[in-house]
C-alpha cells in the first residue's frame, strides 16, 4: 500500500494515441443518401395512414366539385370556365319555364331532387361547397397566424407582456364562443366577410393560449440561449428557433378546427344568422328547409332537401377529422420526443 | 501558456448575482421574498492566451459565473471588462456586436444545438446574423470550420440527432469559432461526454487555442479535466472564490481547506494506493442563507480555534458541528445519535447519562473531551438539554465555543506568486496556524 499518487497513470490524454485511435471509436458513413426533412418524413407517415388518405382524397374532391361547380368570373375575364352543376344554383327552375315543380323527389334530371322554391338541390349543395370550405379554410388560416404571434410574443417575453396578453385572451374566452360570433353577425349584418371576421375573433385565442404554452417549453432549450449567445436578435429567435420547434401541435389543432368552424358556420346558417336566406350555403338550406323534416306538403317527407346539404357537411367535417388525426400521428404532436427531432428517417 | 506582461483580456469584478426566491407577487409585496446568493462578489482576470480553469461543486454558481459573464443572464452587481469595455453597461446594439468576440460553449450538446436546423444552418448562423458572408462564401467558411473541427464538410446537411455526443460538441464548438472570437466560455465542455471522447474534445480545444489564440475559461467540476487544460485555476465555493492561482501551485500546498479536501477526493487507479481522503462533515450549505464569516467554516477540517484554546483539532470540530446543529434544530432527535431498531422513542425521558453516551456518540466526541474548560461547558450544555431548555444551551455553545472564522470573512490572501487564498489560516493576524504548509 502507498499513499502517493500517480503510481499508474492513465495516458488516454496523450494526444497521439487518442488521434491514432479515433477511427475505431469514430463513427462511420453507413449511408450517403440526403438526409429528409421533418415535413417530407411527415408526409410519407401520412400516406401510409389509409384513413386519413381517404379524408384527404374526400376533402380534395369536394374541393375541386365546389371550384368547378360553376363559372368564375374575375373582374368581366372567365378564369375558371367549367360548370359541373347543371343549373344555376340561384335559379327557380319552373320561374325558366321548364317543367319543375317544389319538392320534387330525386330524378336522373335532378339526381337530388328540387327544395321548396323548385331549386335543383344537387346544383346547390356542389356550389355551396363554396362558402363552407372557403370560410373554414380561411378563417382557420387567419386564426393560427393571429394565435401564432400573439401567443408566440406572450410566451417568449413572458413577465408582464405575459401577464397583459394573457388576460385580453381571458375576456375571449369569458364569452361562449359560438354566442360571440352570433353576436357580432347580429351587429355587422348577414355576409360572407361578416361570418369570417365572427368566427376569426372568437377562434384565435384557442391557437394563442396553445403556443404560448408550446414557447413556454422550447424557449428553455439550451439552444435558444446558444442563439442569444451568438447575438441573434429576438425575432430571429422566435420564428428561427422556437417557433418551428412548438409548431406541431399547432397544425394539429388547425387542421382539426377546420370542420369545428365548418359546423359553425352551418350553424349560425340553420339559426338564420348565416349568409343570406336564398344563398346556397350548406347551413342555410337547411334552415330554409327545416320545417319540411316535421311534415311535408301532402303528407309525405321530402328527406332529400335536407338529407344532402346535412350529409356534405357531415362528409366534409368528418374528413377533416381524419386527416387532423393522421397529421397528428405523422408529426406525433403528443410524443414529445419525436416532435424534438429533426428529419428522423 | 506562460501568463504574459499583457493586461487582461477579460477583467471582472465583484461580479454577484442573487435570484429571488419563491417570490409570486403577492410574496413581493410583502417583502417575503427571499434571495438565492448564486455569486457573490468574484473577481477574476482573464489574460490573453490563457485557460483559467473554474471548478466548484454542483450550485456553487459555476454556470451563472459563466452566464453572467456574458450577459446571457444579468448580474445583479460588478463589472465585466472586455479589453476595458464594460459589458454590464453596454447597450443592446453594442452587446451583440461585442458577442463576436465573447463565445460560449455549452455543457449539453444533445441540448444546445436545434434540432430543426442543419448543421449548416447551425454554423451558419453566426454568419448570418453578424452579416460575415453569404451565399458561396458562406458555405465556404462552413465547410472549413467543420474541417477545423474534424468534421467532415459533407455533414453540412445532415440534422444534429445524426452525431454522437462528441461530434455534436464539435459542432458547437464550430458555431463558436465561426465569429472568429477572442474568448470562449466553456461551461463544462465534456462533462455530458464518454470518457473516451472527453480527451479528444479537450485535445481539440487546446489545438484550437494555439491555432487561432483563443483565451478560454473552462468550469469543470472534473479536477483531472482542469489539472489538463488549464494555465490558473480558480476553486469557488458557494459563490465565492476560495483559491485562485497557476494550476500546479493550487494542486500543491498550501492549499484552502477546501481545495485540499477537493484534490483528496480525486480518483485514484491504483487499487494498492490508500490516500488519506478528507471527508467533509454536513451537507453545503443553502444559498439562501450562507454562513457568516468563512463560508466554509461549517465544514471546514481546519476550523480556527479562538485565542487561548487549544484542543484537539477533531474534538475542536465536533464541538463546532454540534453548535451549529443547535443552532439550526429544536429537538432532541437531531442532537442524539440514532439506535437502530427503535422507533418513535421518547427523548424526553433519557436519563441525563443516557443522554450524554448518545449526543457524545452522535457527535464522536471522547468522554471526557481532552479540554477541560470545554468539557465543563459540554455538561451545563447537556444540563440544559436536559431539562428542554433548547435556547440556554444553545447560548453556553455558542458563546464557548465561537471561531474566529465566524466572524470574519477571510479576503484573498496572497500565499505565492500570482497564487490567492481566501482562508483565515493564511492571514498574519493568525500567526499560530498549524498547518501552513499543509
Amino acid at each position: 500500500m502507498s499513499t502517493d499518487r500517480g503510481r499508474i497513470r492513465i495516458t488516454g490524454f496523450d494526444a497521439d494515441r487518442v488521434e491514432s485511435r479515433e477511427p475505431l471509436s469514430d463513427w462511420t458513413e453507413t449511408r450517403d443518401t440526403g438526409t429528409e426533412g421533418r415535413w417530407v418524413r411527415a408526409w410519407r407517415e401520412f400516406r401510409r395512414n389509409r384513413s386519413a388518405m381517404l379524408g384527404l382524397y374526400i376533402v380534395i374532391v369536394m374541393s375541386l366539385l365546389a371550384l368547378f361547380a360553376r363559372p368564375i368570373t374575375i373582374a368581366g375575364v372567365t378564369v375558371q370556365p367549367f360548370s359541373l352543376a347543371p343549373y344555376d344554383p340561384g335559379a327557380i327552375l319552373y320561374a325558366q319555364g321548364l317543367d319543375v315543380s317544389a319538392y320534387e323527389a330525386p330524378s336522373l334530371a335532378h339526381p337530388f331532387g328540387t327544395d321548396g322554391s323548385a331549386r335543383d338541390v344537387f346544383s346547390r349543395v356542389l356550389y355551396g361547397g363554396r362558402f363552407s370550405l372557403s370560410i373554414g379554410f380561411i378563417v382557420v388560416l387567419v386564426t393560427a397566424a393571429i394565435g401564432l404571434v400573439y401567443g408566440a410574443i406572450a410566451g417568449y417575453y413572458g413577465g408582464w407582456v405575459d401577464e397583459t396578453l394573457m388576460r385580453i385572451l381571458d375576456l375571449i374566452f369569458a364569452f361562449p364562443g359560438l354566442l360571440l360570433a352570433l353576436i357580432i353577425v347580429a351587429v355587422l349584418g348577414k355576409g360572407y366577410w361578416e361570418l369570417v371576421l365572427a368566427f376569426t375573433a372568437i377562434g384565435w385565442a384557442g391557437y394563442a393560449r396553445l403556443i404560448r404554452g408550446e414557447i413556454l417549453k422550447v424557449k428553455e432549450n439550451e439552444y435558444v440561449l446558444a442563439a442569444k449567445a451568438l447575438g441573434a436578435r429576438d425575432r430571429r429567435i422566435i420564428f428561427r428557433h422556437v417557433v418551428p420547434n412548438a409548431i406541431a401541435p399547432l397544425v394539429v389543432q388547425a387542421s382539426l378546427s377546420i370542420g369545428t368552424v365548418v359546423i359553425g358556420v352551418a350553424a349560425l346558417g340553420f339559426l338564420g344568422l348565416g349568409l343570406p336566406p336564398s344563398s346556397a350555403e350548406w347551413g342555410t338550406m337547411l334552415d330554409q328547409t327545416r320545417q319540411t323534416i316535421v311534415q311535408g306538403p301532402g303528407g309525405s317527407i321530402p328527406w332529400w332537401v335536407t338529407v344532402f346539404p346535412g350529409g356534405a357537411i357531415f362528409l366534409f367535417v368528418m374528413s377533416m377529422n381524419l386527416i387532423g388525426d393522421g397529421i397528428n400521428d405523422a408529426l406525433d404532436a403528443q410524443e414529445g420526443e419525436d416532435v424534438a427531432r429533426g428529419g428522423e428517417v | 501558456m506562460a501568463r504574459t506582461a499583457d493586461s487582461p483580456v477579460l477583467e471582472v469584478e465583484d461580479l454577484t448575482k442573487y435570484y429571488e426566491s419563491g417570490g409570486g407577487l403577492v410574496d413581493t409585496l410583502l417583502g417575503r421574498s427571499q434571495e438565492v446568493k448564486a455569486l457573490d462578489g468574484v473577481d477574476l482576470e482573464l489574460y490573453p492566451g490563457e485557460t483559467l480553469g473554474i471548478v466548484g461543486e454542483s450550485g456553487c454558481g459555476k454556470t451563472t459565473l459563466a452566464r453572467s459573464l456574458l450577459q446571457l443572464i444579468e448580474p445583479t452587481a460588478g463589472t465585466v471588462r472586455y479589453e476595458g469595455e464594460d459589458l454590464t453597461a453596454a447597450s443592446d446594439d453594442r452587446l451583440r456586436a461585442l458577442r463576436k468576440d465573447i463565445q460560449y460553449i455549452f455543457q449539453d450538446p444533445f441540448a444546445s444545438l436545434n434540432p430543426r436546423l442543419t448543421v449548416g444552418d447551425i454554423v451558419g448562423e453566426p454568419l448570418d446574423i453578424h452579416d460575415i458572408a453569404e451565399g458561396e462564401a458562406r458555405a465556404e467558411r462552413v465547410s472549413d470550420l467543420l474541417e477545423t473541427v474534424g468534421l467532415n464538410q459533407r455533414h453540412a446537411h445532415r440534422y444534429p440527432h445524426e452525431f454522437s455526443g462528441g461530434q455534436r460538441q464539435r459542432i458547437g464548438i464550430a458555431r463558436a469559432l465561426a465569429v472568429d472570437p477572442e474568448v470562449i466560455v466553456c461551461d463544462e465542455p465534456v462533462s455530458a461526454l464518454d470518457v473516451s471522447v472527453q480527451a479528444q474534445i479537450l485535445n481539440l480545444l487546446a489545438d484550437l487555442q494555439s491555432e487561432f489564440g483563443l483565451s478560454y475559461i473552462v468550469i469543470a467540476h472534473d479536477l483531472s479535466v482542469v489539472e489538463h487544460i488549464a494555465d490558473r485555476v480558480g476553486v469557488l465555493y458557494l459563490g465565492e472564490f476560495a483559491e485562485i492561482g497557476p494550476t500546479e501551485d493550487v494542486f500543491q500546498p498550501p492549499y484552502h481547506p477546501y481545495a485540499e479536501a477537493l484534490l483528496s477526493a480525486i480518483p485514484e487507479p491504483d487499487p494498492g494506493w490508500e490516500g488519506d481522503r478528507i471527508f467533509l462533515s454536513g451537507d453545503v450549505p443553502s444559498p439562501l442563507n450562507p454562513p457568516s464569516g468563512c463560508r466554509f467554516h461549517t465544514r471546514c477540517p481546519k476550523v480556527i480555534q479562538p485565542e487561548g484554546t487549544d484542543m484537539a483539532q477533531s474534538e475542536w470540530r465536533s464541538l463546532m458541528d454540534l453548535t451549529q446543529r443547535l443552532r439550526s434544530a429544536d429537538s432532541l432527535k437531531a442532537v442524539t445519535a440514532v439506535q437502530e431498531g427503535v422507533e418513535n422513542e421518547d427523548l424526553g425521558q433519557l436519563s441525563r447519562s443516557a443522554l450524554d453516551t448518545r449526543v457524545r456518540a452522535e457527535f464522536g466526541l471522547p468522554d471526557p473531551i481532552g479540554d477541560r474548560e470545554a468539557e465543563e461547558v459540554f455538561g451545563t450544555a447537556l444540563d440544559h438539554l436536559h431539562d428542554g431548555a433548547f435556547e440556554a444551551a444553545r447560548t453556553v455553545m455558542s458563546d464557548a465555543f465561537e471561531s474566529p472564522c465566524e466572524r470574519t470573512d477571510p479576503a484573498l490572501f496572497d500565499v505565492g506568486d500570482d497564487h490567492r487564498i481566501a482562508c483565515l489560516l493564511y492571514d498574519d493576524a493568525y500567526p499560530d496556524t498549524p498547518t501552513r504548509t499543509g
